[in-house]
């Protein structure tokens, strides 16, 4: 822990233990994306699953960088991580990102209206790829959603916890694009990655990274 | 079809007190309700506990109209009560496992430079046949515009 790392930010006027709260779901829901992209990843299969599959990884990878970067924070500022990964889990801050049915081998359900403060999801099991990037595109919001919550938090007052936040939130919105521009919604304005997972924004907060390629 | 409850309007706030985007928690009758404004310009009301694990929604966030709650995430829609994530996302058999996922709303109305709300939710299910939504969603918005 950094004492005074923690002074500073409690004397700015943050409540240090609800931010430790909130980095710990960040964290856990970075944990089980990981976890569940390696799901959707295999399941990406077929004609257009397979065009797929290198941007699932990419989101996948970076989603285990964002956990690697959180995690030094909450320990300096005086949290931990739990002792049981199941509690872990059931704080993530974002819900799990299951296998939609139409991969599952189930014949789906009619959802209900789905609409969202976005627009109407997209008709259900219209194809099951189109399902699959639903999941995933929405995975990425929500995480969008965590990360603009800590940066208007911590903004001004936690200057290392903002910086962090940013940088993932820079990598969370490009996520997002990415899917929605295989969801039709119009282009993402990027190009792949140079390397699988690169993290180009978050990749100087994982020191312990350094001097591997 | 839905019908608040009686006990008839009560004035809880001026209606300059709640900027787009902003919510209040206050109390009217035996209930505590969190009073917002979407950014069009809309006032909504609806129960303070989060249907999920009960954190308290007004330190959430007001998005397009949704109530986006800050500890998991999930989306309610304000007007209907719907979760509009992550349930309409979730595979059949993780919705089968999922208790009720609705957010309790009270009429609102806004009149005179007040936000004044019946202290009872309503009482009937907007169900998941969407002309209903449809139908239910408009009276409602239609009651809670601004003046
Ligand atoms: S308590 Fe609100 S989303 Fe979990
Ligand atoms: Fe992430
Ligand atoms: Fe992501």
């Amino acid at each position: 822990m950094g004492k005074v790392a923690r002074q500073v930010v409690e004397e700015a006027g943050l409540n240090v233990d609800e931010l430790i709260d909130k980095l710990v779901a960040a964290a856990g829901a970075e944990f089980t994306t990981f976890y569940y992209y390696t799901i959707l990843r295999v399941n990406s299969i077929g004609h257009e699953g397979e065009g797929m599959k290198e941007i699932i990884e990419d989101a996948r990878i970076e989603d285990r960088n964002h956990f690697e970067a959180l995690v030094p924070r909450i320990y300096e500022l005086g949290g931990k991580l739990p002792d049981d990964i199941r509690t872990f889990a059931d704080r993530a801050g974002c819900p799990d990102a299951y296998l939609p049915d139409t991969l599952g081998g189930v014949t789906a359900e009619r959802r209900g209206s789905g609409q969202t403060a976005f627009g109407a999801y997209p008709a259900a099991q219209d194809t099951a790829i189109q399902d699959l990037l639903t999941i995933l595109v929405e995975a990425e919001r929500c995480a969008v959603r965590t990360y603009t919550d800590i940066c208007n938090y911590t903004f001004g007052k936690d200057h290392r916890t903002y910086e962090l936040s940013l940088a993932i939130l820079n990598e969370e919105i490009e996520h997002e694009s990415w899917f929605s521009e295989f969801l039709n919604e119009g282009p993402s304005g990027h190009f792949r990655r140079g390397a699988p997972g690169e993290s180009p924004h978050v990749r100087r907060f994982m020191t312990a990274d350094i001097g591997k390629s | 079809m839905e019908q608040s409850t009686g006990g008839g309007y009560l004035n809880v706030l001026a209606s300059g007190d709640l900027e787009p985007g902003q919510m209040r928690e206050i109390s009217a009758g035996t209930h505590r309700i969190v009073v917002g404004r979407l950014y069009d310009g809309t006032v909504v009301a609806f129960a303070p506990s989060c249907p999920h694990e009960a954190a308290p929604l007004v330190q959430g966030t007001i998005r397009g109209g949704s109530i986006d709650c800050s500890r998991h995430h999930y989306m309610f829609d304000v007007r209907t009560g719907e979760n509009t994530f992550p349930l309409p996302i979730y595979p059949a058999w993780k919705r089968a496992q999922v208790s009720d996922l609705r957010l309790p709303i009270f009429p609102v109305i806004e009149r005179d430079g007040w936000i004044a709300v019946e202290p009872e939710p309503y009482q009937g299910r907007v169900d998941d046949d969407q002309e209903n939504t449809e139908l239910k969603d408009s009276e409602q918005t239609s009651s809670s515009r601004r003046d």
